[in-house]
C-alpha cells in the first residue's frame, strides 16, 4: 500500500497538466461555440459527397485557368 | 479626479490605491524613482475621456430627451453581477444633485440613469460610475458580444477546474470511506486527507470565487441574498475540514464542498447560456440601414451616415429599405410595411405631410422625406424605452425566495451560538463540536440548491421541446396566472394573407385562371403575393403594376388585371377578407377572398386554456371588426381593439393578479416586459424577445400549454424540496444541539438532504 504515496502525487501532477491544458483550451477559443463543437463529430471530413464536390470545384478552377 | 505632485508637477492618478503607493514612496525620501524610471505607467485620462460625452451632438445621439427637459441614457456595465450592485450603483448616483432616477438592471447588466442637464452632467455620472470601480460602456452591440464571450470564457474555465478538482477529491473520498470500513491505516488517512485538502484549494479559490465576491457585496450592504447561504456553507465546511484535517479529530468534507461546487456552477451556466443565446443571435431579417440618402441641396443625394442626420434634413428612402429615423412623407404618397413594428402584413398608404416611423419598410418606388425624429427619440427608441420602464417594475415573484433565507441563516446562525454558550461551561471540549454539528447539519446547500437546481433542470428540459427559458422568475406566473393576454396577428394568426375562397364569375376554367393570377403577383412584393406562392404561375409578358390599384398582364394577346373586387363580386361567407378579382376586356373571370387565417393548433390551444379556468383576453393593434372575428371563432369574451403600446401596457396593469402575455410585434415589447410571465416565438424582433421570459422555437402556439404544465411541474418540485429540507431540519437540529449526532452523521445528513433535493429535481426530467 506504501505505493500511493508516490502514485497520488504522480496524480496531482497529472492533474496540473490536465488544468493547464484545459486552460489553454479556453484560452484558444476551443470552448466559445458548444452547440456547434458537439454537433462536429457528426461530419466526416473525408465524406464523399465532400469529397466529390471539392474535386470538381478543382476541376473547375483547372478549366477556368 | 486624485492628483498628487510629482516631479514639481501635478499628475492624474487612476486610483486611490496608485495615491497611496505614490505618497508611501516619496515618505520614504525615494521620490527620485519618478526621475531613474524608464518606462512610465499608462496615464490615466479621465477627464478629457468623460467630458467627451457631454458634448450636444453626443447627448443627441445616445440619451432620450424627455419632456420635462431631462436627459436619459442607459448604459451596459457588465460588473453588475447581483442585487447589491444594483443596489450600490442606484445609490451613489441618485445621491448626486440633479440626477432624478437611476435603475441597474441585472438580467441585462444595465444601468438607466436620468438626469437634470441644467444640474448635473453625464460626464460626472461617468465619473463616478468609474470611481466605484464599474466601466459603463454605450450599449452597441460588438461590445456587449465580447464582454458576454469573457464572461462566458470565464464561467467555463471555473466549471473545468471545479469539475477536475471533484473528480480527484471524490476519488480520494471513495478511498476514505472504504478505509473507514476495513480500518485503514491512520497514517494513510492523514496522508490522504492532506491530498483531498490540496486538491480542494482551487476549487475553493478559484472556481467558487463568484459565490464569494456576491455573498461579500451581499453582506456589505446588509443583504442576505442567495449567495450568502452558499458561501457560508462552502466556506464553514471547508475550514472546518482543514481544521479536522490538520488536527486530526473531526470529519473532512472536502469532496461534499466541491460537488456543491460544480452543480452551482453548472446551473449558472445553463443560466447565462440561455440568457446570451438569445441575445448572441439577433433576427432582425432586414438590418436597419447604417447610411441613408442626404440631400446636399441642387437635387444631388449623398450617402450620409445615419447618427449624423438631424430633425429637418431631406432624405431619399429606396423601394424596400427600413427607415432608421421617423419621417415626414415629402412624396406625393407612399405605401408602408409597418410588419416589423405592428405585426400588421397588409400594407398602409401614407399620403404627403404624414408620418412614417421608423422600423416601416417602404414598399414603393424611391420617395423623398424629411427627417422627424433621430436616434432615441425616433419610434422604435421611444418604445425600447417603454419597454423598459415597463419592467422596472420589481416582480414580487423574483424576490419571493429572499424571506425564507434570510430567516433561516439568521435561525441556524443564532441556534449554533446557543449550542456554542450552553456547553461551553460545563464541556469546553465538547462545545465547538456540538456547534459545529448544528451548522453542517442543517447545512444551506440543499436550501440553497432547491430552486437553482430545479430551474436548471426545467431550462433544459424546455429546450428538448423547443422552448428557450430566459427567465426562470416567470416560470411562477406559467403555472399559476389566472389572466392570460394575447396579441392577434401572428400570435393567434400566421400572420400572413391565405386563399380562403375563390368564388367562379365567369366562363373559365378555375385552376388556369388561378394560375394566371399567380403569375401576375409572383412579380409583386404586395403581401397578397405570399398566398398563392403554392400555384404554378403562367408566365405572363407586360407585366404591370398600378400604384394602389393592382397589376396587369398579356397572355397569348389577351390582356388580365387584377383588381378589388366590387361589393357584387365578393363571397358573401368572407365579408371581412380582402377580396381581389381576375378579369379581362371580356369581364371578370374569379374572385379570390383572402385574409390572415387563424394558426392551424390556436383553437386546440385556447380551449385548452380556457379548460384550466383560465381568462383569456385578445390586445390587438388591428381593426375592431377583424379582432371581433377571430375572438368569436376562438370563442374568447374579451377582445379589445386598435390598442397601442401604451393601451395593451395599461390594459394588462388594470389586473393585479400574475399575469401572462402572449405577443409577437414589437408593439409588444413594453407589454411582454410588464407581464410577470411572457411568452414571444423565435421570428420576432430582437426587442421584442429580450422582454419576454419564455421564446418559443417551433411556430407552433400550443407549446404554451407544454410550458404551463412544466412550469407547475417545476413549482411543485421546488416546494417539495422546501418542505423537505425544512422538515429534516425540524428534526435534525434538537438533536444535534443536544450533542447527539456525531460528526460523520451530521455529514450524511447533510449530503442525503442535498441529494434529495437534487433528485427530487432530476425527476423533471422524466416527466412525460
Amino acid at each position: 500500500m506504501n505505493a500511493i504515496y508516490a502514485l497520488i502525487p504522480l496524480s496531482m501532477i497529472l492533474l496540473a497538466i490536465a488544468l493547464w491544458a484545459f486552460n489553454w483550451a479556453v484560452k484558444s477559443k476551443q470552448f466559445d461555440d458548444l452547440e456547434r463543437s458537439g454537433s462536429d463529430i457528426l461530419f466526416d471530413d473525408d465524406d464523399e459527397l465532400h469529397q466529390r464536390a471539392i474535386e470538381e470545384e478543382r476541376q473547375r478552377r483547372r478549366e477556368h485557368d | 479626479m486624485i492628483t498628487r505632485t510629482i516631479d514639481q508637477t501635478e499628475q492624474p492618478l487612476c486610483c486611490h490605491g496608485c495615491a497611496g503607493a505614490v505618497d508611501w514612496i516619496q515618505s520614504q525620501g525615494l521620490g527620485s524613482f519618478y526621475h531613474y524610471r524608464e518606462t512610465k505607467a499608462p496615464k490615466p485620462e479621465q477627464q478629457t475621456h468623460w467630458s467627451l460625452f457631454d458634448h450636444p451632438e453626443f447627448l443627441e445621439q445616445h440619451t432620450i430627451a424627455l419632456d420635462d427637459g431631462n436627459l436619459e441614457i442607459e448604459l451596459s456595465i457588465p460588473q453588475i453581477r447581483c442585487a447589491a450592485c444594483t443596489w450600490l450603483l442606484e445609490r451613489v448616483l441618485q445621491s448626486n444633485d440633479g440626477v432624478i432616477m437611476s435603475h441597474a438592471h441585472l438580467g441585462r447588466q444595465t444601468l438607466t440613469v436620468r438626469w437634470d442637464p441644467q444640474i448635473a452632467s453625464l460626464a460626472s455620472i461617468l465619473g463616478q460610475i468609474d470611481r466605484l470601480g464599474y466601466t459603463a460602456t454605450l450599449l452597441t452591440d460588438e461590445s456587449a458580444f465580447q464582454a458576454r464571450k469573457k464572461e462566458r470564457r470565464q464561467l467555463i474555465k471555473r466549471i473545468g477546474v471545479a469539475a477536475l478538482g471533484t473528480m480527484q477529491v471524490m476519488m480520494v473520498a471513495t478511498a476514505l470511506y472504504v478505509g473507514e470500513a476495513s480500518f485503514i491505516d491512520a497514517d494513510q488517512r492523514h496522508f490522504l486527507r492532506w491530498i483531498s485538502l490540496v486538491m480542494s484549494i482551487p476549487v475553493m479559490l478559484y472556481a467558487a470565487q463568484p459565490f464569494f465576491v456576491g455573498a461579500w457585496r451581499n453582506l456589505r450592504h446588509r443583504n442576505l441574498g442567495m449567495d450568502v447561504p452558499v458561501a457560508l456553507a462552502l466556506s464553514l465546511a471547508w475550514i472546518a475540514s482543514i481544521i479536522a484535517t490538520i488536527s486530526e479529530l473531526g470529519e473532512v468534507y472536502f469532496d461534499s464542498v466541491a460537488m456543491f461546487t460544480l452543480f452551482l456552477l453548472t446551473g449558472r451556466f445553463l443560466e447565462l447560456k440561455a440568457r446570451h443565446q438569445v441575445l448572441d443571435t439577433p433576427v432582425e431579417s432586414r438590418p436597419m440601414p447604417m447610411t441613408l440618402a442626404k440631400s446636399c441641396g441642387d437635387g444631388q443625394f449623398e450617402q450620409t451616415p445615419v447618427s449624423m442626420l438631424r430633425p429637418g434634413d431631406l432624405i431619399q428612402l429606396a423601394a424596400g429599405q427600413q427607415t432608421p429615423v421617423d419621417l415626414t412623407l415629402i412624396s406625393d404618397r407612399a405605401s408602408v410595411d409597418t410588419q416589423a413594428l405592428t405585426g400588421e402584413f397588409e400594407p398602409i398608404v401614407v399620403e404627403r405631410h404624414a408620418e412614417i416611423l421608423a422600423g416601416s419598410i417602404n414598399g414603393s418606388s424611391v420617395i423623398e422625406a424629411k427627417v422627424l425624429r433621430v436616434g432615441k427619440n425616433a419610434f422604435l427608441g421611444r418604445l425600447e424605452h417603454l419597454a423598459r420602464q415597463a419592467e422596472t417594475v420589481e416582480l414580487p415573484e423574483a424576490r419571493w425566495m429572499d424571506p425564507l433565507i434570510r430567516w433561516f441563516i439568521a435561525s441556524v446562525l443564532t441556534l449554533s451560538i446557543i449550542t456554542f454558550v450552553f456547553w461551553w461551561p460545563t464541556n469546553p471540549e465538547q462545545a465547538f463540536e456540538y456547534a459545529l454539528s448544528v451548522l453542517v447539519v442543517t447545512c444551506p446547500c440543499a436550501l440553497s440548491l432547491a430552486i437553482p437546481t430545479a430551474w436548471t433542470v426545467t431550462i433544459r428540459r424546455l429546450r428538448r421541446l423547443g422552448i428557450l427559458l430566459l427567465n426562470p422568475t416567470h416560470l411562477l406566473a406559467f403555472a399559476r396566472s389566472n389572466d392570460w393576454f394575447f396579441d392577434k396577428t401572428g400570435t393567434l394568426t400566421e400572420g400572413r394573407f391565405q386563399r380562403l375562397g375563390v368564388k367562379q364569375l365567369g366562363a373559365t376554367d378555375m385552376d388556369q385562371a388561378l394560375s394566371i393570377l399567380s403569375g401576375l403577383e409572383q412579380g409583386t412584393v404586395h403581401p397578397i403575393a405570399k398566398a398563392f406562392e403554392d400555384i404554378v404561375p403562367t408566365p405572363l409578358q407586360q407585366i404591370t403594376h398600378l400604384a394602389g390599384q393592382g397589376v396587369s398582364g398579356v397572355l397569348n394577346g389577351t390582356q388580365y388585371r387584377v383588381r378589388q373586387s366590387t361589393l357584387e363580386e365578393m363571397n358573401p361567407e368572407f365579408e371581412h377578407a380582402l377580396q381581389i378579382t381576375l378579369e379581362t376586356d371580356e369581364g371578370a373571370l374569379i374572385s379570390v377572398a383572402l385574409d390572415d387565417a387563424l394558426r392551424p393548433d390556436a383553437k386546440h390551444t385556447i380551449e385548452a386554456l380556457q379548460a384550466m379556468n383560465i381568462r383569456l383576453t385578445i390586445l390587438s393593434g388591428d381593426r375592431e371588426d377583424r379582432v371581433q372575428a377571430i375572438a368569436q371563432s376562438l370563442q374568447i369574451d374579451h377582445a379589445l381593439a386598435q390598442c397601442r403600446p401604451e393601451d395593451k401596457l395599461r390594459h394588462l396593469r388594470h389586473i393585479s393578479a400574475s399575469t401572462v402575455m402572449v405577443g409577437d410585434g414589437l408593439n409588444d415589447s413594453p407589454v411582454l416586459a410588464a407581464a410577470n410571465g411572457s411568452i414571444t416565438f423565435a421570428q420576432a424582433a430582437d426587442l421584442t424577445r429580450l422582454s419576454a421570459g419564455a421564446i418559443l422555437l417551433s411556430p407552433e402556439l400550443k407549446s404554451v400549454l407544454k410550458l404551463r404544465e412544466t412550469a407547475q411541474k417545476t413549482t411543485q418540485v421546488i416546494r417539495q424540496s422546501l418542505f423537505w429540507v425544512l422538515v429534516y431540519n425540524a428534526i435534525a437540529v434538537p438533536f444535534a444541539m443536544s450533542g447527539w449526532v456525531p460528526p460523520w452523521l451530521a455529514a450524511i445528513g447533510m449530503s442525503a438532504s442535498s441529494l434529495f433535493v437534487i433528485t427530487n429535481a432530476l425527476r423533471l426530467n422524466r416527466i412525460s
